[in-house]
């Protein structure tokens, strides 16, 4: 199976991913884990406003097979949410790097970022798995 | 990321490994079945994922010389060639399988899951697999779930449902057999019908829901993969003092499903001259299927027209490849058990190990119409239906649609004012409707079309409704 990976972004063990764009950071899944998932048909967001905290719960994401939770691949407060997976989840399988990201977030410490994966790491993890 | 639901979950009690001793005769597996090990549900290494049960719907007795097709190195009784020894499941810790591969029934992985005959064409198509009640199934195909989901709504789909059990049933007491075991009257089924039923204890409970064919001269009666050694259990201890055959054709055939609008017509050219069009629902047939000797029945799981094909297990590969080419041109997929168990829950067909379960009664799972005949024959477990039947039922099965939205899991709380009222039993977002829906037992007053209940998801309340099943009709019924 081959994976795409976006070059721009870094990794979570966990498989979300962080693009900078401005102050703000965009969270997404990568394509190992949605493909993992299979069809996505339920993101569960959370609110605007509300914090999260590196490494732990910050939303779930339904497959047809199973309920995943992501985790906050940094912490900070979430600024905005992508809306259109309300009525097309599948945006995540189909685009996770572009039009399926999930939230943005301002970060409640930029040196984080330092603690994720490049992008030639975490294809190497991938072939790990 | 980390799972917390599976929600094809193995809903099973102590069944994940029961058919690694199918093909035994019947007395070694009741024998086996208090002497076994006990197997608890199986777990998989990180993310577990399972289905249900299935509930097949489907056929009968392979015409004579269809035992040509009985795997290399097997005699063609299954039964006689299989001994004590298969009771013993190999396992990661004694790392080697207990006997020949090439002895045994059916092939199997490394962790000791039973193959399909099929598997190696589902490998090599990409399919992703599952452990399946100790059998490693394909869950979906490189198009995904949702799409071969609604291909089935509007063309056809493949399925190979190799892992649901057969037995079948010859000799001059078969009927008298049939009457005691199960709650249909078929003394009123002609041969050449097919009919759904169940199995069900002295205190009513549901063994198992099965599929019945009357064959020419045999039954054949379709069960569920994880109950296949508990029913051929079942039936053996009710065969006293009967001049009755029972046959386990899970080695010698191989049962695959075709469905969806376009499936007959599918099907209709590699028949020879059986009219297909004449069929009706749920009909059976012994035919030849491109040019094996086989038994097709219009029956299935899906909701949709369509038939079940019990094949021989030589013939396996080269029938399924020969029908999806003749359906590639109306748009036949390959589909997998995701979108089995999504299209069966549109349709509302109940699964066991969700809807039905040997603590279930046909009343209250809504299934006592289409399958228990209490006017009828003296079955067993029919004085506690009758005693059921005769009080108001306390819980009952509904299928409710999410108002905030939100997926239903299997086990999540219904409540109602604050109070919990039921359990969901199955839950998923309907591709065809578009919408999030689910069944699940409520308390009687709370069961009628319109009720409104909650649902608890990840502790939060989402309100739903009480509606009317089925969830999905297809327009294609003639």
């Amino acid at each position: 199976m081959e994976y795409r990976f976006d070059e721009k972004v870094r990794y979570a063990k966990t498989h979300e991913w962080v693009r900078m764009d401005g102050a703000e950071a965009v969270v997404g899944i990568s394509d190992y884990a949605q493909d993992k998932l299979s069809d996505v048909v339920f993101v569960d967001l959370p609110a605007v406003g509300k914090e999260l905290k590196k490494e732990t719960s910050c939303m779930v994401i339904e497959s047809v097979k199973a309920a995943e939770e992501v985790f906050a691949p940094v912490s900070g407060v979430v600024a905005a949410r992508n809306e259109k997976l309300v009525k097309s989840p599948e945006l995540v399988n189909k685009d996770p790097f572009g039009d399926g990201w999930l939230v943005r977030v301002r970060l409640s410490d930029a040196k984080e970022l330092d603690s994720l994966m490049d992008p030639a790491s975490y294809k190497k993890f991938v072939e790990t798995l | 990321m980390r799972c917390v639901i599976a929600c094809l979950r193995f809903s099973w009690k102590n069944s994940a490994r029961e058919n690694l001793s199918r093909g035994l005769a019947p007395a070694e597996v009741a024998e086996g079945a208090s002497r076994g090990p006990a197997h608890g549900p199986l777990k998989l290494s990180g993310r577990r994922i399972a289905l249900g049960q299935h509930s097949g719907k489907s056929p009968a007795r392979l015409p004579e010389g269809a035992d040509a097709g009985t795997p290399k190195g097997q005699s063609p009784n299954a039964d006689q060639a299989i001994g004590e020894q298969s009771l013993r499941p190999m396992t990661e810790e004694n790392g080697k399988p207990p006997f020949s591969f090439f002895m045994s029934p059916h092939m199997r992985t490394g962790r000791g899951c039973v193959l399909t005959k099929l598997h190696e064409w589902h490998v090599r198509s990409g399919a992703r697999m599952i452990d399946f009640n100790g059998w490693d199934m394909p869950i979906q195909y490189p198009t995904g779930p949702r799409e071969e989901h609604l291909r089935v709504r509007s063309a056809a789909g493949l399925f190979d449902i190799d892992h649901m059990g057969r037995f079948e049933i010859s000799g001059p007491d078969s009927l008298a057999l049939l009457q005691k075991a199960q709650t249909w009257d078929v003394s009123r089924l002609d041969e050449g019908r097919a009919h759904y039923s169940l199995l069900c204890s002295e205190s009513g409970g549901i063994i198992d829901d099965i599929f019945l064919y009357h064959l020419p001269d045999s039954w054949l009666i379709i069960v569920n993969a994880a109950n296949t050694t508990k029913d051929l259990a079942w039936l053996e201890s009710l065969t006293r003092g009967l001049k009755v055959t029972l046959r386990d054709r899970g080695s010698d055939t191989c049962l695959l499903a075709l469905q969806g609008p376009a499936a007959l017509e599918i099907i209709k050219p590699l028949c020879g001259d059986m009219d297909v069009d004449e069929l009706g629902f749920h009909r059976v047939r012994v035919c030849s299927i491109v040019g094996s000797p086989s038994i097709l029945c219009t029956a299935g799981y899906t909701g949709e027209p369509g038939c079940e094909m019990l094949v021989p297990a030589a013939d396996s590969e080269r029938i399924w490849t020969a029908v999806l080419t003749a359906g590639e041109a109306r748009g036949l997929l390959p589909c997998g058990l995701g979108a089995r168990d999504s299209l069966r829950a549109e349709a509302c067909l109940p699964l066991y190990g969700r809807e039905i379960d040997e603590s279930t009664d046909p009343f209250s799972a809504g299934l006592a119409r289409a399958a228990v005949s209490m006017d009828g024959h003296d079955f067993v477990g029919k004085p506690a239906l009758a005693a059921i039947a005769s009080r108001p039922l306390p819980h009952r099965l509904v299928g409710f649609e999410m108002v905030d939205a939100g997926i239903p899991r299997q086990g999540y709380a219904i409540q109602a004012g604050g109070m919990k009222v039921g359990t969901v039993t199955t839950g998923l977002a309907s591709p065809s409707t578009g919408r999030f829906l689910g069944m699940g037992y409520v308390e009687a007053a709370f069961a009628g079309i319109g009720c409104e209940v909650q649902i608890v998801i990840r502790d939060s309340s989402k309100a739903a409704r009480v509606v009317k099943r089925p969830f999905y009709t297809s327009p294609h019924w003639r």
